[in-house]
């Protein structure tokens, strides 16, 4: 893959195929996300690696292991435990590095890790099974990003949404869904770009 | 039987009618608690897939309670989320499997969203089952309820949408819709514009909290 390639992926992964304003892999973590930015930008920054390494080791197994061996109906269960190893192993590494600082951390990262974003993530790449080691894991990267960047648009459009009055029975989940539909709207004018993949 | 007896059975009963029926509208998984919009979202886009789709999440939520139910009581408290989530992943896959079995041609509508009900599930094996405070045929009833409220939401989301996005119900043309497509409903923005005013609307009949909106959450 040559650069202009990898820049597409990028686009690609970050608005046209955004996980949350696109795919709609918004679950009840999202909302805790985007209450205050610290916050979000730990989620996000967790959801972005969690990403990234699951799709290079899913990849990797259904490549190596599930398609030769016609076991592709078996790839929601084996996902699943490339997960849950993935985020013992990084629950593992934390608590070695840092045992004392890193709490926040560790109380976030199941919800990140177990989210709706990871395995649906891991389940897109397998769909789209063209992209090759590389491309997958910066897709994985790249989706990641789209995610902490639908946080922070989310996020703010709901901050200006407070200082306005919309009707009472929309107040909450309705108005939310309302925003991030417009935002939605916004991402798909993305859509009309070509990309080769 | 006696009358204190009876009367105790009695409010037994309803309590359970009641805690039912709570589970369908005023503790609704999609509408009301917004723990499982993903495969609404994602694979209700017409009444054929939002049927397949409430079929697996209500046999997905009964089989994962029913297989959380005996794990509880072995696993360590602190492991508890992760046997969830593995469960939960080894649940999803003969469900899948008999999707695609039983109705091949609409269990790729649903493409990713089908193998996700294994994450979409895990906020509805509540903690209270996780104890031994209700008995496996309690646990069993109320987890059919919670897929039931579920099937219930993607429904009706299903056919507003596929009514205004397609012009048919069930693949078939209505008349009157079938000239005024409004394909947006179709597209991601018009399906979370479409949830928000149906919530909104579902607040409203049942006339929940008005009052800052923490009750949708």
């Amino acid at each position: 893959m040559n650069g202009t390639q990898f820049w597409s992926l990028a686009v690609s992964a970050i608005f046209v195929q955004n996980l949350v304003l696109i795919y709609f892999l918004w679950d009840g973590s999202f909302y805790e996300a985007i209450k205050k930015p610290r916050t979000g930008l730990a989620y996000g920054l967790l959801v972005t690696a969690a990403t990234t390494v699951t799709s290079i080791f899913c990849w990797l197994l259904n490549r190596f292991v599930l398609r030769p061996f016609s076991l592709t109906f078996l790839a929601p269960a084996a996902f699943v435990v490339i997960i849950v190893l993935l985020a013992a192993a990084v629950r593992f590494i934390v608590k070695l590095a840092s045992p004392n600082h890193m709490e926040g951390i560790l109380k976030i990262l199941p919800t990140s890790a177990f989210g709706c974003a990871v395995l649906g993530l891991v389940l897109i790449n397998v769909q789209m099974n063209t992209r090759g080691f590389f491309g997958t894991a910066f897709y994985g990267f790249c989706a990641g990003i789209g995610y902490l960047a639908a946080i922070f648009l989310v996020m703010s459009a709901l901050e200006r949404v407070r200082f306005s009055s919309p009707p009472s029975v929309f107040k909450g989940l309705p108005i939310a869904l309302v925003t991030a539909s417009l935002i939605s709207l916004g991402l798909m004018g993305f859509s009309g770009i070509v990309i080769p993949y | 039987m006696n009358k204190t007896k009876k009367s105790k059975i009695q409010s037994l009963e309803g309590m359970k009618i009641k805690n039912s029926v709570r589970r369908l509208v005023s503790e609704n998984p999609v509408f009301v608690r917004a723990v499982v919009i993903v495969p609404v979202l994602g694979a209700a886009s017409s009444l054929k897939s939002g049927i397949l789709i409430s079929a697996c999440m209500i046999l997905t939520v009964l089989l994962l309670n029913l297989a959380m139910y005996p794990l509880s009581k072995v696993v360590p408290k602190r492991f508890i989320n992760i046997t969830a989530f593995l469960t939960a992943g080894i649940v999803v896959t003969p469900v899948c499997m008999l999707a695609n079995y039983i109705a091949p041609a609409v269990a790729p509508l649903c493409g990713i969203y089908l193998p996700l009900l294994s994450v979409c599930a895990l906020p509805m094996i509540e903690k209270r089952y996780y104890g031994a405070k209700y008995g496996i045929f309690k646990t069993a009833f109320y987890a059919l309820f919670d897929g039931a409220g579920f099937a219930v939401a993607a429904v009706i989301f299903a056919v507003i949408r596929e009514v205004i996005g397609n012009g048919t119900l069930y693949d078939r043309p209505l008349p009157g819709f079938s000239k005024f497509k409004f394909s947006f409903a179709l597209a991601p923005a018009g399906a979370f514009l479409l949830l928000g005013f149906i919530c909104a609307m579902f607040r409203k009949i049942f006339g929940m909290k008005e009052d800052n909106g923490e009750g949708m959450k």
